[in-house]
C-alpha cells in the first residue's frame, strides 16, 4: 500500500516545493518592483497600521532585535497612546527599493483628543523586511 | 493505462504546486488591506522639485539661497548618513488643507563609503517650501 502511494506523494511534494518557490518569488516581485515599478511593501503596509492601531508586538516583530527595555517601552509607550489620538488618513506616498534596502514614504492625517488635526509624514527605511529606521 | 498514469501525474503535481503556494501564503500573508481613508495624489509642487534638483546637482549656494537656516538644519538631519547625493526620486505627493506633503528619495554614499537610501518629505504651501521631514 506504501509503496503504491509512494510516487504520487513524491510528486505531490516536487510540485508543492515548486509551489512554494514561485509564490514567495512572484509575491517578492509583485510587491517589491514589480512591473509598474517599486510599489508598497507588506511589511511597510503592516508597520503602518500597527502603528495607528497601537499594537507593539507586530511592531517589535517587524523592527531589528533589541533589547527587553527597548520592548517594554515599546510596550509602556502603546498603552500610553491608547485613545489619545484618531487615524483619519494613511496614504502611501511611494517608495523605492535596492537591493535589500527600501524606503516607503507616507502621508498620516490624525485628529488629537483636543480636536487638532495633524497632517505629517512618516519615512520607514526597511533592511530585509524589518523596519530600521522611522522618521 | 499509461495515459491515465501520466494525466494522474500532472493532476498530482499541480495539486501539489497549489498546496506549496497556499502554505507560502501562511507563511508571509499578503499586505493587511488599508482600513483608513487615502488622499488622492498631485503632481509634484515646483517648488519642493528645485530643492530636489539642487540636491543631486550638490549646490549648495542654491539650497542656501532657497532654503532658510532652520529648513536647511532639518534637511541636513533628513539626509543622515548621505554625505554624497547622486540620485533624488519624487515618489509622490498629497495635499489636505492647503499643505501639500512632496515625497522623495535620495541615494548615495554615507561617510563610511556605504551606499544609502534615504526619505525626504518637503511641505510645500502657496509655492514655498515651508517644512522639511
Amino acid at each position: 500500500m506504501l509503496a503504491a502511494v509512494r510516487p504520487w506523494a513524491i510528486v505531490f511534494v516536487l510540485g508543492g516545493m515548486l509551489g512554494f518557490v514561485l509564490s514567495a518569488i512572484g509575491g517578492e516581485f509583485v510587491e517589491e518592483r514589480a512591473l509598474f515599478g517599486p510599489s508598497e511593501s507588506a511589511s511597510s503596509r503592516r508597520y503602518m497600521i500597527s502603528l495607528l492601531e497601537h499594537e507593539p508586538q507586530t511592531l517589535i516583530a517587524l523592527s531589528p532585535k533589541t533589547d527587553v527595555v527597548s520592548r517594554a517601552l515599546q510596550f509602556r509607550g502603546a498603552e500610553e497612546a491608547q485613545g489619545t489620538v484618531t487615524p483619519l488618513s494613511l496614504t502611501y506616498l511611494g517608495g523605492r527599493t535596492a537591493g535589500s534596502l527600501s524606503v516607503h514614504i507616507y502621508a498620516l492625517e490624525l485628529r488629537s483628543n483636543d480636536g487638532r488635526r495633524q497632517f505629517f509624514p512618516l519615512a520607514l527605511t526597511l533592511l530585509e523586511g524589518k523596519v530600521i529606521r522611522r522618521e | 493505462m499509461n495515459r491515465l498514469r501520466a494525466g494522474l501525474s500532472i493532476l498530482v503535481f499541480v495539486a501539489g504546486i497549489g498546496g506549496g503556494s497556499a502554505v507560502q501564503q501562511l507563511f508571509d500573508p499578503p499586505s493587511p488591506p488599508n482600513p483608513y481613508r487615502t488622499l488622492p495624489l498631485v503632481p509634484e509642487p515646483a517648488a519642493s522639485a528645485q530643492v530636489a534638483s539642487l540636491l543631486v546637482a550638490n549646490d549648495a549656494i542654491g539650497l542656501s539661497r532657497t532654503l532658510d537656516i532652520q529648513l536647511l538644519q532639518r534637511l541636513a538631519s533628513s539626509i543622515e548618513p548621505l554625505v554624497d547625493i547622486d540620485e533624488v526620486f519624487f515618489t509622490g505627493a498629497t495635499e489636505r488643507d492647503g499643505d501639500i506633503l512632496s515625497a522623495y528619495v535620495a541615494g548615495g554614499r554615507a561617510g563610511t563609503g556605504q551606499r544609502a537610501s534615504v526619505g525626504i518629505v518637503l511641505r510645500v504651501r502657496d509655492g514655498k517650501v515651508i517644512g522639511v521631514n
